[in-house]
């Protein structure tokens, strides 16, 4: 165990200070509430915690009278931050900066929309990325975040190390040298740890990717998914409910020209799908037809940009979702399955459905943790009722031993969690160690992990 | 009959509006000119307190330094003018549920009231 020098708090003067200033009560007037992305998770938090420095953290969590929860970006579906305690923000953690060898030292609260200039600028580029990057770096991480690449894993599989501030007020340097059990468990830890400061991340040389898209029969690409998925660096597919179609998407490493994605045309065509999907609700045969004709008239594109321009794309329209991976080898069968319940059970879906492929890892909490994968999502518009949509679509994955993204909305507990992680019981025997008393454990984390 | 031209008309007018979204010629609803036009000035705009600062540079900048999604811009204003002729409460009530484009709590999840009505007096005068 370190502990950093003491000397470096910018509130060194004031020893006192730091507790009380950090720990922002609500002001009189408007008690500001909290909410995630989608609106579709709440909370009314006591207090708001924004340490400047990992002592300050470190004292914040050892002396917590209550439960603090870590909030990133509000990015999860699920609802890993709420509680009435307190939320803590690592906004002041928010460097970057190179280290060895295309290595790079991040802060837990850089966003990832804010990290791929700078790192390009130092030379550097992450192997791969989800198509969202509003996220914080240490919000992604820790519940699994991935792109999509047979032969990439989640974004947490190039973490050589990082730092951990516990409830018990230490501050642990991890990796596979030093408290490697720690930074097994660490890596996807949904902030039931204690609080990450910082990760050194594994990179490579910046790139250029190419960015193909085409529309397809859906009955063809479930022929062709496996040789889609290995004859290309990046590849994801979308169904596009109550068409006969999907859209692959596809990247590959490229020396052409830079030509941009320009302004995106996904929010506009979600919408045109929800118009189609409410106008033509009274006649499903035709609302196939006009879905189907219209996906149809989707000309393939090609860009070519940098990488940190080509992976992310504009989500203006809010969602809900739910992302179950499962064996890769059954991705094709179940998909076949979630087809035919949005098509027999679901007419309002229009949401497309999206399919991806990662590959495994090792990190003990890790979705992907000794298996390569894919992953299936569904989406509901933010108004509407979630619920009996992904319940029913919930139900397909068990049987196939799906293991849910763990920012996303699901309803396993810790007996079936148990069943479906090898490490479960080594993950929890490091969690109770670190935080024996539960300070970050909220209602939801209480369900996952199963403690009284 | 009828049934069957309505289906034509709408299917001929669905298609045309997806395919004009699909060219790139998706405006954003308010109107305002898309960010491509922006001016440079309302990117290096920043709050002189560095804590303001920092709040604004890691929550507001990314959308309205740039007028990305339709938000108005720092320091522009004619976009602002109709922002605050809604009055600060029903910003702060824009800010904390979410609006259009903006994410609820505009992307800051430790800000209080007085910081996000100092943010937002900051962006429609740009000082």
């Amino acid at each position: 165990m370190k502990r950093r020098d003491f000397n470096r708090s910018l509130l060194m003067a004031p020893v006192l200070a730091p507790l009380a200033t950090a720990a922002r009560k609500v002001q009189a007037g408007r008690a500001i509430p909290w909410q995630n992305w989608s609106g579709g998770q709440h909370a009314s938090p006591s207090g708001r915690l924004s340490p400047k420095t990992e002592d300050e953290l470190a004292q914040l969590l050892k002396n917590a009278s209550s439960v603090i929860r870590p909030v990133g970006a509000g990015h999860s579906f699920s609802p890993l931050v709420p509680t009435e305690g307190s939320i803590l923000s690592t906004r002041y953690f928010n460097t970057v900066a190179a280290s060895d060898d295309l290595r790079a030292v991040v802060g837990a609260g850089v966003k990832l929309n804010q990290l791929g200039e700078p790192l390009h600028k130092l030379g550097q580029a992450l192997p791969n990325m989800p198509d969202i990057d509003e996220q914080t770096i240490a919000g992604a991480l820790s519940t699994g975040t991935h792109g999509t690449g047979a032969n990439f894993g989640a974004m947490h599989s190039y973490v050589e190390a990082l730092r951990l501030v516990t409830p018990r007020g230490e501050i642990l340097n991890c990796s596979r040298s030093e408290n490697p059990e720690v930074f097994d468990a660490a890596r996807v830890s949904l902030g039931a740890l204690g609080v990450i400061t910082q990760y050194t991340l594994r990179n490579m040389v910046p790139y250029k990717l190419k960015r193909k898209t085409w529309m397809q029969p859906l009955q063809q690409t479930y022929e062709e998914f496996h040789t889609l998925a290995e004859s290309h660096r990046n590849f994801e597919m979308y169904y596009i409910p109550h068409s006969e179609n999907a859209l692959i998407i596809t990247t590959d490493l490229t020396d052409d020209e830079v030509s941009p994605r320009g302004e995106d045309g996904d929010n506009d065509a979600v919408r045109e799908l929800q118009m189609l999907r409410d106008y033509a609700s009274w006649w499903p045969w035709l609302r196939k037809r006009m879905i189907t004709a219209v996906s149809n008239t989707i000309e393939p594109e090609e860009h070519v940009d940098w990488w940190w321009n080509i992976y992310p794309s504009d989500r203006a329209v809010r969602f809900n979702e739910m992302e179950y991976h499962l064996p890769r080898g059954d991705i094709v069968a179940a998909l076949k399955q979630v087809v035919e319940t949005v098509e027999t059970r679901n007419p309002d879906v229009f949401f497309p459905i999206e399919v991806r492929v990662v590959q495994e890892d090792d990190a003990w909490l890790s979705p992907f943790y000794g298996r390569p994968s894919a992953s299936l999502a569904v989406h509901r518009y933010f108004e509407e009722d979630y619920q009996p949509y992904f319940n029913t679509i919930e139900s397909i994955y068990q049987p196939l031993a799906g293991r849910p993204h763990w920012g996303k909305l699901h309803t396993l507990d810790a007996k079936t969690l148990a069943e479906r992680y090898p490490r479960w019981q080594d993950f929890n025997e490091v969690r109770r160690e670190l935080d024996p008393k539960g300070v970050m454990l909220n209602a939801h984390l209480k369900k996952v992990f199963g403690h009284a | 009959m009828r049934t069957l031209q309505i289906a034509a008309t709408s299917t001929l007018l669905l298609t045309t509006l997806l395919f004009t979204a699909c060219s790139g010629e998706s405006g954003n609803s308010n109107g305002a000119s898309p960010a491509t036009t922006s001016k440079p000035s309302s990117k290096k705009m920043m709050p002189d307190d560095p804590d303001l600062a920092s709040l604004y540079t890691q929550s507001c900048f990314s959308c309205h330094g740039t007028g990305a999604g339709g938000a108005p811009r720092t320091g522009n204003s004619s976009e602002w003018q109709p922002r605050m002729e809604k009055g600060m409460d029903t910003l702060l009530d824009h800010t904390i549920d979410g609006f259009q484009g903006m994410p609820p709590l505009g992307m800051c999840m430790d800000c209080d009231e007085a910081q996000f009505t100092a943010l937002i007096e900051f962006m429609s005068s740009g000082s």
